[in-house]
Parts: C-alpha cells; sequence; structure tokens
C-alpha cells in the first residue's frame, strides 16, 4: 500500500435506492480512505454493493449519504457542470461492457472524451489517442468500428478512452469479467504498467483472484457493509485460490 | 462541447436512427410544405388578383355623394381640390395622394386596323391621372418592350432630334429609342388655346399654348425660362391682369436661340418679342387623313406661309416621325405636329376582348398586353356616338398611343395624362369646372394604417370609391380564407411537433446508455440537452427546406394545371402563387421553431437520466 496521502476519503458512506418498505440500502455506514497511486480491488458476492461503491468514487452517482471527498472535495457540493468537468478530467472509466459508442469508429471513441470539459484541441487529442492506441496494441485499428472488433481489442480501446486525458484515478468495473484468459492477462499487465509509469489510482470492482492478487488492498463488501480491508500478504493463500472467476458477462449490481 | 463534435454526433446519431428520422422529416415537411403552399397562395392572391384591382395600400376615395328624388349631388364639407388632396398628403400614414379628374365631355375613339383588320369603335371615358401614379406600371412596361442597351452598343451621334432614325431622338449627342412611357406626362404646354379659359384652373393662355405660372425660373422644369409677358390691356396676359406693360404672373416658357434648341417638330419663333419653341405648322392632304393612321398621310406636309393673309402652304416635309399631324378641327387640313396622347389601359380590357369578344369579332386572342404597346388609334374629343356633339369648332381628332397598362385604369375607358384631360374639361365644361378632382388616390405607408386612413378621410367629407370598397371587401374574404388555411397549416405543424417529441422520447430511451457513456467521459447535462436540441433544429431545417421546395413544386404544377383548365377564363392571373423572398426563412424558421418546442420535453428527460443507473444495467 502506498504510504501517499489519501487521495479518497469516505466517512459513514451509505447509498440507499427507493423509499418506504422497498426501500433498499446498497451501501452502510462506510469509512474508507484510498492514497494516491494505490492500486484497489474491491472484492464480495453479488449485490453487496462493489459497483455502487465505484460509481460513488467514480461521481457518477451523488446521492449518498455521509461524506464522500476527492481531492479534499466533497462530491456533493459540486455542481452537475463541475461534477461533469471533474469526471471529465480526474476520472476514467472502464467497464465490463466495454460501452463503446457503437456508431463511432476507434479513434471518435477514444478522443469522446477532449471534446468535453476543458479538452484537449483536435491535433493534440488525435496524436495522444494515436499514442494509446499503439500502447495497447491498436495501432492501425484507428478507423475500424467498435462491432468488428474481439471483445479484448473493445476493451483495450475503453482503456485507451479512459486515459486520454490522464486522469489520476481510474475506476474499472469489472474490466476482465467478459474476456478470456489470456486478454484478461494483457488487460490486467496493462493496468500495472500504467499504474507503474503515471502513478494512477486505480480502483477495480472484481470476482477474478488474478486481479486482486495484483491490488495493494482488497476492499471486501458484504451486504453494503466493508467487512474486510486487507493487502495481498494478510490474505490467506487458500481464501485466494477460493477465489474463482465470474461467468463471462456477469455485471456486479 | 465543441459545434464540430456536437454537429458530428448529431448527424452520427441522425444516421444510427434514419428511419426515425425520415418519418419526423416527413411529418415537418408537410406541414411546412402547407404552410409555405398558403402563404405563396395568399400572396399570389393579393399580389396578382387583388392588387389588379386595386393595390392594398392604396385606397381611393370620392367626395361623398347622396342620390335623392333622382338628384346626385356631392355632400363633402370641403371640395376635392389640391388643397383637399394637400390635406389628405398630410394625414399621418399617407405616404402620397393624388387627385384624378374625369373626362366631363362626350369622346369616342376608334382603331385596330393594323391588329384586327379593321377598326373597333367605342364611346370613350377618360380617366386623367398624374404620371407618378403610373409611373410604376409605366416603368413595367417600358421595361418589357424596350431591350436593354447594353454598355458598349455603338450609338448614333446627332445635334437635334430630326437627325436619328424614325423612332429614336436625340438625348446627350446621342439617339436613342423612343420610350412611349416618357411621353406620359403632366405637361399643358402642348396644349393649344386661343384664350385663357381654355386652360385648366391654374394655367394660362400665352402665345397659343397652356403655360404653367412663375414666380422664378427654377419653378419651371428643366430647359424653360420664367417669362413676363409684356401687355397693354389685361385681356393681353395670361393671368388677366396687366400692370404698367407687363402681366402681373409670369409663365414658364421653352425659350431658344434656333430650331436645334426645340423638340422634335417645334421650331424656334419670334413672338411678342420672345424667341420660343412651337409646334411645327402643318396641312393634311385631305381633311379626312385626320383620321388616317397611314404614316405618310397622317403626317400631312410641314406649312410655310405663302401669302398676305397668312395663309399656309405645304411644303415636301412630312412631320417627322412619330409625330403626326393633328388637325385644327375636324374637317380643316391645317394642324400642328403634334405627338400622339399617351394612353393607358386596364389589363382586364383584354381579357374582356379575348374572352368576351375575339370569338364574337372573329379574331385571334391577343397573347399578352405587351403586343399592343406602341399600338396607335383615334381619339375624337366633344365627338360621341350617344349624345350630342360639342360645336365642330370645339372638336379634335387626336391620335393616341397605348404606353402601358394599369389597374388603376378605367375598366371601359382609359387613362390620360391629367394635364390633359383638365384642359379638354376646361374647353369643354369651363375652367371652373377643372379645379375639384373626382377622386383622390392615396398611398398608405402600410396596410396596417388603410383603417386609420380611411377613418380620417370620411372624417373630412370623403368616401370610398366602389372600386376600393370592392377591393377592400375581396381583400377581407382573401385574407379570412388564407388565414384559415395558414391555421390549418399550423395545426398540422403543431401535429409533427408531437410527432418530433414522441420519436425523439423514443429516441431518447433507445439512446440511454449512449447519452449515460457521454455522462461518464465528462458531457454535462448542457451538453446532452445540446445535442437533443440541435439534432431536432437538424430535423426542422431538413423538413423545412424539403417542406418548401415541395410546396414550390405543388404550386408550379397547380399555375400549370391552372392555366390549362381556366384559360380563357376572365380574371385568371398567370399564375396563383408568389413566393416572396422571406418565404424559405419563414419555413425554415418555423420549422425549427416548432421541432424544437417538441424537443424541449425529450431534452430534458434525457438530462435527467441517471448514467449510474443506466449503466449498472446490462
Amino acid at each position: 500500500m502506498s504510504a501517499a496521502k489519501p487521495l479518497v476519503q469516505a466517512r459513514g458512506l451509505g447509498r440507499s435506492f427507493g423509499q418506504g418498505p422497498g426501500r433498499v440500502q446498497a451501501l452502510v455506514d462506510l469509512d474508507l480512505d484510498i492514497a494516491a497511486g494505490e492500486f484497489v480491488a474491491i472484492a464480495g458476492p453479488s449485490g453487496s454493493g462493489k459497483t455502487t461503491l465505484l460509481q460513488l468514487l467514480g461521481a457518477l452517482d451523488r446521492g449518498y449519504e455521509g461524506s464522500l471527498k476527492i481531492g479534499g472535495r466533497e462530491l456533493r457540493e459540486l455542481g452537475d457542470r463541475q461534477l461533469s468537468r471533474f469526471r471529465n478530467s480526474q476520472v476514467g472509466f472502464v467497464f465490463q461492457a466495454f460501452n463503446l459508442l457503437p456508431a463511432l469508429d476507434v479513434g471518435g471513441n477514444v478522443t469522446m472524451p477532449a471534446q468535453f470539459g476543458v479538452g484537449l484541441d483536435r491535433n493534440r487529442a488525435s496524436a495522444r489517442a494515436r499514442e494509446l492506441l499503439e500502447r495497447v496494441g491498436l495501432a492501425g485499428f484507428w478507423s475500424k468500428m467498435p462491432l468488428t472488433l474481439s471483445g479484448g481489442e473493445r476493451q483495450r480501446v475503453a482503456i485507451a478512452r479512459a486515459l486520454l486525458l490522464e486522469p489520476p484515478m481510474l475506476m474499472c468495473d469489472e474490466p476482465t469479467g467478459s474476456l478470456d484468459a489470456d486478454s484478461a492477462t494483457m488487460v490486467l499487465d496493462l493496468f500495472a504498467e500504467i499504474a507503474a509509469e503515471r502513478g494512477t489510482t486505480l480502483v477495480v470492482v472484481t470476482h477474478h483472484a488474478s486481479v486482486s492478487d495484483r491490488a495493494d488492498r482488497v476492499l471486501r463488501l458484504s451486504h453494503g457493509r466493508l467487512v474486510d480491508s486487507a493487502g495481498p500478504s494478510e490474505r490467506p493463500a487458500d481464501e485466494r485460490k477460493a477465489a474463482t472467476p465470474p461467468a463471462d458477462g456477469e455485471v456486479s449490481p | 462541447m465543441r459545434w464540430s463534435r456536437l454537429l458530428s454526433l448529431v448527424a452520427m446519431n441522425l444516421r444510427a436512427s434514419r428511419t426515425s428520422a425520415v418519418f419526423a422529416i416527413v411529418g415537418i415537411a408537410v406541414g411546412i410544405c402547407l404552410l409555405t403552399f398558403f402563404v405563396g397562395l395568399g400572396e399570389g392572391l393579393r399580389e396578382r388578383v387583388l392588387n389588379r384591382i386595386f393595390p392594398a395600400n392604396q385606397v381611393e376615395f370620392e367626395p361623398r355623394a347622396i342620390s335623392l328624388f333622382g338628384v346626385h349631388d356631392s355632400v363633402g364639407q370641403a371640395p376635392l381640390d389640391d388643397v383637399g388632396v394637400a390635406r389628405l398628403a398630410a394625414l399621418p400614414g399617407v405616404v402620397r395622394a393624388w387627385g384624378k379628374q374625369k373626362s366631363a365631355f362626350p369622346a369616342k375613339l376608334w382603331g385596330g386596323q393594323n391588329l384586327l383588320g379593321y377598326d373597333l369603335r367605342a364611346e370613350a371615358f377618360l380617366d386623367g391621372m398624374p404620371a407618378s401614379l403610373l409611373a410604376d406600371e409605366l416603368h413595367q412596361g417600358e421595361a418589357a418592350t424596350t431591350p436593354p442597351r447594353l454598355p458598349g452598343d455603338p450609338l448614333e451621334r446627332c445635334d437635334v432630334d430630326i437627325d436619328c432614325e424614325a423612332g429614336a431622338r436625340c438625348v446627350d449627342g446621342a439617339c436613342e429609342a423612343i420610350i412611349w412611357a416618357d411621353r406620359f406626362v403632366d405637361d399643358a404646354s402642348h396644349l393649344d388655346c386661343q384664350k385663357s379659359d381654355e386652360c385648366a384652373a391654374g394655367l394660362g393662355c400665352f402665345l397659343g399654348a397652356c403655360r404653367t405660372f412663375c414666380e422664378r425660373a427654377d419653378a419651371c422644369t428643366t430647359g424653360r425660362s420664367c417669362i413676363q409677358p409684356r401687355c397693354k390691356v389685361d385681356g393681353d396676359c395670361p393671368s388677366g391682369t396687366c400692370v404698367e406693360g407687363g402681366c402681373q404672373r409670369s409663365v414658364c416658357l421653352a425659350t431658344c436661340t434656333k430650331a436645334g434648341d426645340c423638340g422634335v417638330g417645334q421650331d424656334c419663333v419670334e413672338a411678342e418679342g420672345v424667341h420660343h419653341c412651337q409646334p411645327q405648322r402643318c396641312l393634311l392632304e385631305d381633311p379626312a387623313d385626320g383620321g388616317s393612321l397611314d404614316p405618310d398621310r397622317s403626317r400631312g406636309h410641314l406649312a410655310r406661309p405663302c401669302d398676305k393673309r397668312n395663309g399656309l402652304c405645304a411644303t415636301e416635309t412630312r412631320c417627322p416621325t412619330p409625330l403626326y399631324c393633328a388637325a385644327d378641327h375636324p374637317g380643316a387640313r391645317a394642324g400642328r405636329c403634334e405627338w400622339p396622347l399617351p394612353t393607358v389601359l386596364n389589363p382586364l380590357l383584354l381579357e374582356v376582348f379575348n374572352t368576351d369578344m375575339a370569338e364574337a369579332l372573329n379574331v385571334a386572342p391577343m397573347a399578352s398586353t405587351s403586343a399592343l404597346y406602341g399600338v396607335r388609334y383615334h381619339f375624337a374629343l366633344g365627338d360621341s356616338f350617344f349624345t350630342r356633339d360639342a360645336p365642330r369648332k370645339q372638336q379634335r381628332i387626336k391620335q393616341a398611343v397605348v404606353v402601358g397598362f394599369s389597374a388603376r385604369a378605367p375598366e371601359l375607358g382609359v387613362a390620360a395624362p391629367l394635364a390633359m384631360v383638365r384642359h379638354f374639361n376646361a374647353r369643354h365644361r369651363g375652367r371652373d369646372a377643372t379645379a375639384a378632382f373626382d377622386a383622390v388616390v392615396v398611398e398608405c405607408e402600410g396596410n396596417e394604417v388603410v383603417a386609420e386612413v380611411i377613418a380620417a378621410a370620411e372624417r373630412d367629407g370623403l368616401a370610398l370609391s366602389r372600386r376600393s370598397r370592392v377591393a377592400r371587401t375581396f381583400g377581407t374574404v382573401v385574407f379570412l380564407v388564407w388565414l384559415a388555411l395558414v391555421l390549418l397549416a399550423l395545426v398540422v405543424l403543431a401535429v409533427a411537433a408531437i410527432n418530433i417529441a414522441h420519436t425523439l422520447v423514443m429516441l431518447v430511451h433507445e439512446r440511454r446508455r449512449e447519452i449515460a457513456i457521454l455522462r461518464a467521459i465528462g458531457a454535462s447535462a448542457r451538453d446532452i440537452a445540446a445535442l437533443v436540441l440541435v439534432e431536432a433544429v437538424a430535423l426542422g431545417l431538413v423538413g423545412g427546406a424539403l417542406g418548401w421546395a415541395l410546396a414550390r413544386a405543388a404550386a408550379l404544377g397547380v399555375d400549370l394545371l391552372g392555366t390549362r383548365l381556366l384559360a380563357g377564363v376572365p380574371l385568371v392571373p398567370d399564375a396563383f402563387f408568389s413566393f416572396p423572398w422571406w418565404s424559405l426563412p419563414l419555413a425554415l424558421l418555423v420549422a425549427t421553431v416548432f421541432c424544437t418546442v417538441g424537443s424541449l420535453a425529450p431534452a430534458r428527460r434525457a438530462t435527467r437520466l441517471d448514467p449510474a443507473t443506466v449503466l449498472s444495467q446490462a
């Protein structure tokens, strides 16, 4: 675990959906610190609140209770424009379902974040996107349409898009969940390289032991509560072996 | 978000949802097509039908009259003279006012031999009108009949008119074709007289022609001087008052030093100590030639004094073209070289001729009014088919020429320069009859002030003329029908806007994942709203342009069909539609506004999409 000061600080963090008898408490009274440059895996059974926590940390959702500060700023206090700009410049998302825009080619998808917020000018965005595509092994894919790519290729395009504006945080929701073993390894290697190179904070929701094994810390959730926050050396080996990868396409709630 | 990216995203979305987009565009295009079609129809009816009766921003007033026990008399509070016309012109919202005077003498006309093979004959009714009232129509006629002169065209050089060929005159040292419309002027100086009583009110007779009074030379038209006539007694003066050997009032006179200073058909002569331009005297070979259109016979021969009794003898030279020898009175051989009288006809005359008369007379209909420009015919002023003729000495046979067409001209008569009609009214009815106008045409700044002008004129003892009443009634009916049709088009557009709203709601639902992705990578709610709104505007612009083009095509089809099916029906215009320049901007604007309004709810819905919830869904 990095000894850097906390980038993310959550105190009494909670999130509920619905009202009255149908109200569901997805996260309950969660205290959490994540340091800049840390690689944190979030694990837990389906319905434990992993994706909800990731979306809160990525500023996609601000309907929380308690306090959530990122970079010292309370997210709830940001207006829509500030929040959008925050997501644009501070957070990169990688989803299990890739979430590429199907009508845009690879180049268009990767350069899309540059169109919002402060952005990059067209030439710089284009040059940076080509550089990133080369880095993720997709040089020459610029004009291809997402639907013609394999799952691994699409995920690498999504990673290139997430990195375009060099955000200090990368939020990944089951990034290897839809990939075969080789593609998953390639993606994980990529994350490791990026984290090492840029000091990017990685928060990854995963069921895969192969992913959590590489993390500085694993946050384990159960029924919306943080039940464990351990580094790899603190976790028993048999527990690590017991972790089995989920079926392809499964999405954490 | 940058505009370029916004537009490319919109294009991307439209491509991806082309079926929905096509249906939305069709809805808007149908609404805009109807709107443009009806706007074009309304403008066409107003311009091509209504304005043929009377221009919408003009009204014609007459002194209010009553008919009681067979007595028809004016009950106006003030006479409709120059002062009355000036009072109307000074009303708020009035641009100009023109007095009109009808002929108050019997007259008949004949002509058409060259066109029809024989002469048509009819009783003649003249409306005297100021040239400026007919300026637009005269200019249109001029444009229709005068070939444009191209820069660099070689021009024949000349010093005087007679250096030029027939049908041309000398202007600034170069010959140029005569523009007949230019002859329609309010100038009484070519109207002959023996005494001032024969001239219209406000004019005086001097040196054989009616002259305008002046104080200084700048009160006269270009080329004329302000001359004080010498006198011994009051009767010598055009104004009727002689003061110490000079007339009390001066007159405008075209002075000269040589013949070349005067216009075609005029000599420079000395009389009363003044060198001035005077029409050349001429002699007809036969008095009957006064009613001929033969180019040689009608021009007679120039005359010179040849005996002690100041008799005239013919020379070999004829009156110069395009002038003719106007006999001093019917039966006389002696006369003056004159320009034919310029006259303007109502285009309805041609339609009535084509639809009601051509077949009966076994002649071919005339294709258009342009065939009649420059056509000559004759007037016998003071002579009548129906009523008692004026004394022969008062009668005149005048050659006339068609110089234009105007809806303001009387339907069954001709419009002639006001000065000429007033002159002959003075000769036949006395000069007091020329002081008051029969009607006044008022041009308003816009249609919106017409009602106020009518109210003010009615307070002044005037009433709308029959033609204005018909025009206003017809205009109101046309407007109401047009308004109903436009409302119908707006209803169709409203339905199209609802369709757009529904389509966009569906599209927003279909694209909720794309919207959530855009939100996740930094798009603000404003960016998402802009995407939806710009997409709606794009649909509106395409639909608007398409609808406008469809309307133009439909109008063209209706015009072609209408002219075929309604050929020969009187009053049917050549085209029913008129599309003003603003019809396309209007179509695009209305389409855009309706689409934007229709997209507000979907845009709001798109901005309220919760990206976290959408992205959590598989």
